[in-house]
Protein backbone atom coordinates (compact mmCIF):
# COMPACT_ATOMS: atom_id res chain seq x y z
CA UNK A 1 0.00 0.00 0.00
CA UNK A 2 1.24 3.44 -0.78
CA UNK A 3 0.25 6.69 0.72
CA UNK A 4 0.45 10.03 -0.96
CA UNK A 5 0.84 12.97 1.29
CA UNK A 6 0.41 16.53 0.15
CA UNK A 7 -0.42 20.01 1.22
CA UNK A 8 -4.20 20.17 1.63
CA UNK A 9 -4.31 23.72 2.91
CA UNK A 10 -5.72 25.05 -0.36
CA UNK A 11 -8.47 22.47 -0.21
CA UNK A 12 -9.37 23.56 3.31
CA UNK A 13 -9.21 27.20 2.26
CA UNK A 14 -11.64 26.43 -0.53
CA UNK A 15 -13.95 24.58 1.85
CA UNK A 16 -13.89 27.56 4.18
CA UNK A 17 -14.57 29.91 1.29
CA UNK A 18 -17.53 27.84 0.20
CA UNK A 19 -18.95 27.89 3.70
CA UNK A 20 -19.02 31.68 3.43
CA UNK A 21 -20.74 31.66 0.07
CA UNK A 22 -24.21 31.05 1.42
CA UNK A 23 -24.22 34.10 3.62
CA UNK A 24 -22.79 36.32 0.91
CA UNK A 25 -24.90 34.98 -1.92
CA UNK A 26 -28.30 36.40 -1.04
CA UNK A 27 -27.41 40.12 -0.91
CA UNK A 28 -25.15 39.80 -3.95
CA UNK A 29 -27.76 37.88 -5.90
CA UNK A 30 -30.37 40.50 -5.01
CA UNK A 31 -28.10 43.28 -6.21
CA UNK A 32 -27.27 41.37 -9.39
CA UNK A 33 -30.94 40.67 -10.11
CA UNK A 34 -31.85 44.32 -9.55
CA UNK A 35 -29.05 45.44 -11.87
CA UNK A 36 -30.28 43.03 -14.54
CA UNK A 37 -33.82 44.32 -14.05
CA UNK A 38 -32.65 47.91 -14.42
CA UNK A 39 -31.02 47.02 -17.75
CA UNK A 40 -34.35 45.77 -19.08
CA UNK A 41 -36.34 48.66 -17.56
CA UNK A 42 -34.05 51.22 -19.19
CA UNK A 43 -34.34 49.49 -22.58
CA UNK A 44 -38.14 49.29 -22.12
CA UNK A 45 -38.30 53.05 -21.46
CA UNK A 46 -36.07 53.75 -24.46
CA UNK A 47 -38.30 51.65 -26.70
CA UNK A 48 -41.31 53.73 -25.66
CA UNK A 49 -39.47 57.02 -26.10
CA UNK A 50 -38.26 55.99 -29.55
CA UNK A 51 -41.86 56.18 -30.76
CA UNK A 52 -42.70 59.80 -31.43
CA UNK A 53 -46.36 59.42 -30.45
CA UNK A 54 -45.32 58.51 -26.91
CA UNK A 55 -44.36 62.06 -26.00
CA UNK A 56 -47.85 63.42 -26.67
CA UNK A 57 -50.27 60.59 -25.91
CA UNK A 58 -48.55 58.79 -23.05
CA UNK A 59 -46.03 61.29 -21.63
CA UNK A 60 -45.93 59.72 -18.15
CA UNK A 61 -45.91 56.08 -19.21
CA UNK A 62 -42.13 55.75 -19.70
CA UNK A 63 -41.48 56.81 -16.12
CA UNK A 64 -43.88 54.16 -14.86
CA UNK A 65 -41.52 51.42 -16.04
CA UNK A 66 -39.43 50.24 -13.11
CA UNK A 67 -37.68 47.22 -11.68
CA UNK A 68 -38.59 45.91 -8.24
CA UNK A 69 -37.21 43.02 -6.27
CA UNK A 70 -39.74 40.66 -4.79
CA UNK A 71 -38.82 38.44 -1.91
CA UNK A 72 -39.68 34.93 -0.98
CA UNK A 73 -37.94 32.21 0.97
CA UNK A 74 -36.86 30.20 -2.05
CA UNK A 75 -36.47 32.72 -4.85
CA UNK A 76 -35.07 36.09 -5.73
CA UNK A 77 -37.20 37.69 -8.39
CA UNK A 78 -37.13 41.02 -10.11
CA UNK A 79 -40.32 42.34 -11.64
CA UNK A 80 -39.85 44.73 -14.53
CA UNK A 81 -42.67 46.66 -16.13
CA UNK A 82 -45.27 49.37 -15.74
CA UNK A 83 -45.89 50.17 -12.08
CA UNK A 84 -49.63 50.68 -11.67
CA UNK A 85 -49.00 52.99 -8.73
CA UNK A 86 -47.33 55.46 -11.08
CA UNK A 87 -48.98 57.78 -13.61
CA UNK A 88 -50.22 55.92 -16.72
CA UNK A 89 -48.72 52.68 -15.40
CA UNK A 90 -52.16 51.07 -15.53
CA UNK A 91 -52.07 51.42 -19.33
CA UNK A 92 -49.25 48.89 -19.48
CA UNK A 93 -51.01 45.78 -20.71
CA UNK A 94 -53.07 47.77 -23.24
CA UNK A 95 -49.94 49.31 -24.74
CA UNK A 96 -47.77 46.22 -24.55
CA UNK A 97 -50.30 43.70 -25.87
CA UNK A 98 -52.59 45.97 -27.90
CA UNK A 99 -56.34 46.35 -28.10
CA UNK A 100 -58.92 46.09 -30.85
CA UNK A 101 -57.96 49.57 -31.99
CA UNK A 102 -54.22 49.54 -31.37
CA UNK A 103 -51.49 47.03 -32.21
CA UNK A 104 -49.23 45.34 -29.65
CA UNK A 105 -46.16 47.53 -29.14
CA UNK A 106 -44.10 44.89 -27.32
CA UNK A 107 -41.79 47.50 -25.77
CA UNK A 108 -41.04 45.14 -22.90
CA UNK A 109 -40.70 41.94 -24.88
CA UNK A 110 -38.32 43.64 -27.29
CA UNK A 111 -36.36 45.11 -24.39
CA UNK A 112 -35.96 41.65 -22.91
CA UNK A 113 -34.95 39.85 -26.09
CA UNK A 114 -32.68 42.66 -27.29
CA UNK A 115 -30.82 42.70 -23.98
CA UNK A 116 -30.34 39.06 -23.13
CA UNK A 117 -26.56 39.45 -23.38
CA UNK A 118 -26.58 42.61 -21.23
CA UNK A 119 -28.71 40.89 -18.58
CA UNK A 120 -26.34 37.94 -18.50
CA UNK A 121 -23.41 40.34 -18.16
CA UNK A 122 -25.05 42.19 -15.27
CA UNK A 123 -25.74 38.91 -13.47
CA UNK A 124 -22.25 37.64 -14.19
CA UNK A 125 -20.59 40.79 -12.87
CA UNK A 126 -22.72 40.78 -9.76
CA UNK A 127 -22.11 37.17 -8.89
CA UNK A 128 -18.43 37.07 -9.88
CA UNK A 129 -17.48 38.94 -6.74
CA UNK A 130 -18.55 35.91 -4.74
CA UNK A 131 -15.51 34.03 -5.96
CA UNK A 132 -13.26 36.98 -6.79
CA UNK B 1 -47.87 37.74 -51.53
CA UNK B 2 -46.39 39.37 -48.45
CA UNK B 3 -45.28 37.40 -45.41
CA UNK B 4 -48.31 38.79 -43.57
CA UNK B 5 -50.60 37.46 -46.30
CA UNK B 6 -48.89 34.06 -46.04
CA UNK B 7 -49.42 34.00 -42.28
CA UNK B 8 -53.07 34.97 -42.63
CA UNK B 9 -53.59 32.24 -45.23
CA UNK B 10 -51.81 29.64 -43.10
CA UNK B 11 -54.10 30.49 -40.18
CA UNK B 12 -57.23 30.03 -42.28
CA UNK B 13 -57.73 33.36 -44.03
CA UNK B 14 -60.75 35.59 -43.90
CA UNK B 15 -63.16 32.64 -44.03
CA UNK B 16 -61.79 31.71 -40.60
CA UNK B 17 -61.97 35.40 -39.62
CA UNK B 18 -58.22 35.88 -39.64
CA UNK B 19 -57.16 39.32 -40.83
CA UNK B 20 -53.94 41.19 -41.46
CA UNK B 21 -53.39 44.16 -39.20
CA UNK B 22 -55.16 47.16 -40.70
CA UNK B 23 -57.57 44.97 -42.68
CA UNK B 24 -60.16 44.17 -40.05
CA UNK B 25 -63.76 44.88 -41.18
CA UNK B 26 -65.44 47.85 -39.56
CA UNK B 27 -67.85 45.60 -37.65
CA UNK B 28 -66.12 42.25 -37.30
CA UNK B 29 -67.88 39.10 -36.16
CA UNK B 30 -66.43 37.60 -32.97
CA UNK B 31 -64.25 35.76 -32.39
CA UNK B 32 -61.62 36.91 -34.84
CA UNK B 33 -57.86 37.11 -35.12
CA UNK B 34 -55.45 39.82 -36.26
CA UNK B 35 -51.93 39.05 -37.45
CA UNK B 36 -49.10 41.57 -37.54
CA UNK B 37 -45.62 40.78 -38.83
CA UNK B 38 -42.40 42.39 -37.55
CA UNK B 39 -39.52 41.67 -39.91
CA UNK B 40 -37.03 43.66 -37.85
CA UNK B 41 -36.85 41.44 -34.80
CA UNK B 42 -33.31 41.41 -33.39
CA UNK B 43 -30.63 39.29 -34.96
CA UNK B 44 -29.33 36.61 -32.61
CA UNK B 45 -25.57 36.81 -32.97
CA UNK B 46 -22.93 34.29 -32.07
CA UNK B 47 -19.56 35.16 -30.55
CA UNK B 48 -18.06 35.68 -34.02
CA UNK B 49 -20.78 38.21 -34.83
CA UNK B 50 -22.52 35.93 -37.29
CA UNK B 51 -26.20 35.31 -36.97
CA UNK B 52 -29.51 34.84 -38.65
CA UNK B 53 -32.40 37.21 -38.79
CA UNK B 54 -35.15 36.09 -36.44
CA UNK B 55 -38.61 37.23 -37.44
CA UNK B 56 -41.55 37.82 -35.15
CA UNK B 57 -45.28 38.09 -35.62
CA UNK B 58 -48.14 38.77 -33.28
CA UNK B 59 -51.60 37.23 -33.26
CA UNK B 60 -54.35 39.04 -31.37
CA UNK B 61 -57.45 37.02 -30.58
CA UNK B 62 -60.68 38.86 -29.78
CA UNK B 63 -63.91 37.41 -28.51
CA UNK B 64 -66.97 38.04 -26.41
CA UNK B 65 -66.70 34.88 -24.30
CA UNK B 66 -63.73 33.20 -22.68
CA UNK B 67 -64.54 29.91 -24.42
CA UNK B 68 -64.46 31.47 -27.87
CA UNK B 69 -61.26 33.39 -27.36
CA UNK B 70 -59.55 30.34 -25.85
CA UNK B 71 -60.65 28.23 -28.82
CA UNK B 72 -59.21 30.54 -31.45
CA UNK B 73 -56.00 30.95 -29.43
CA UNK B 74 -55.63 27.16 -29.31
CA UNK B 75 -56.20 26.97 -33.06
CA UNK B 76 -53.46 29.55 -33.62
CA UNK B 77 -51.05 27.64 -31.40
CA UNK B 78 -51.74 24.42 -33.31
CA UNK B 79 -51.25 26.20 -36.62
CA UNK B 80 -47.93 27.83 -35.89
CA UNK B 81 -46.04 26.36 -32.94
CA UNK B 82 -43.35 23.91 -34.11
CA UNK B 83 -44.59 24.25 -37.68
CA UNK B 84 -42.78 25.53 -40.75
CA UNK B 85 -43.50 29.14 -41.58
CA UNK B 86 -41.99 30.74 -44.67
CA UNK B 87 -39.21 28.16 -44.71
CA UNK B 88 -38.28 28.29 -41.01
CA UNK B 89 -39.51 26.52 -37.91
CA UNK B 90 -41.83 28.70 -35.88
CA UNK B 91 -42.10 28.66 -32.09
CA UNK B 92 -44.39 30.46 -29.71
CA UNK B 93 -42.65 33.14 -27.68
CA UNK B 94 -45.33 34.76 -25.51
CA UNK B 95 -48.95 34.04 -24.64
CA UNK B 96 -50.88 36.53 -22.58
CA UNK B 97 -53.67 35.60 -20.21
CA UNK B 98 -57.21 36.54 -21.20
CA UNK B 99 -57.51 40.30 -20.82
CA UNK B 100 -60.71 42.30 -20.66
CA UNK B 101 -60.88 45.79 -22.13
CA UNK B 102 -63.29 47.75 -19.92
CA UNK B 103 -63.18 50.72 -22.31
CA UNK B 104 -64.36 48.58 -25.22
CA UNK B 105 -67.54 46.88 -23.99
CA UNK B 106 -65.56 44.24 -22.17
CA UNK B 107 -64.05 42.61 -25.25
CA UNK B 108 -61.76 39.75 -24.27
CA UNK B 109 -58.39 39.22 -25.86
CA UNK B 110 -55.38 36.95 -25.87
CA UNK B 111 -52.16 38.01 -27.56
CA UNK B 112 -49.55 35.57 -28.84
CA UNK B 113 -46.14 36.27 -30.28
CA UNK B 114 -44.22 33.78 -32.42
CA UNK B 115 -40.68 33.78 -33.79
CA UNK B 116 -39.33 32.03 -36.83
Amino acid sequence: MSTVRGDASEFYDLANDLSQVGAKTVPLARAAMLAAGEVVAKAWRNNILSESAASTSIPHYPESIDAELTFSIRAITVEVGPNKAKKQGSLGHLIELGTETSPPHLHGLRAMTDNEANVERALDQGLNSLFG
Amino acid sequence: MSVTDDLVTQAGGTTARVYAIGSVPASPTYPYRVIGYAPNAPIQRTMNAKGEQVRRFTVQHFGRTDDSVEAVASATFATFDSQRVDGDVCTQELASPILRDPDNQGVLSITHTYRF
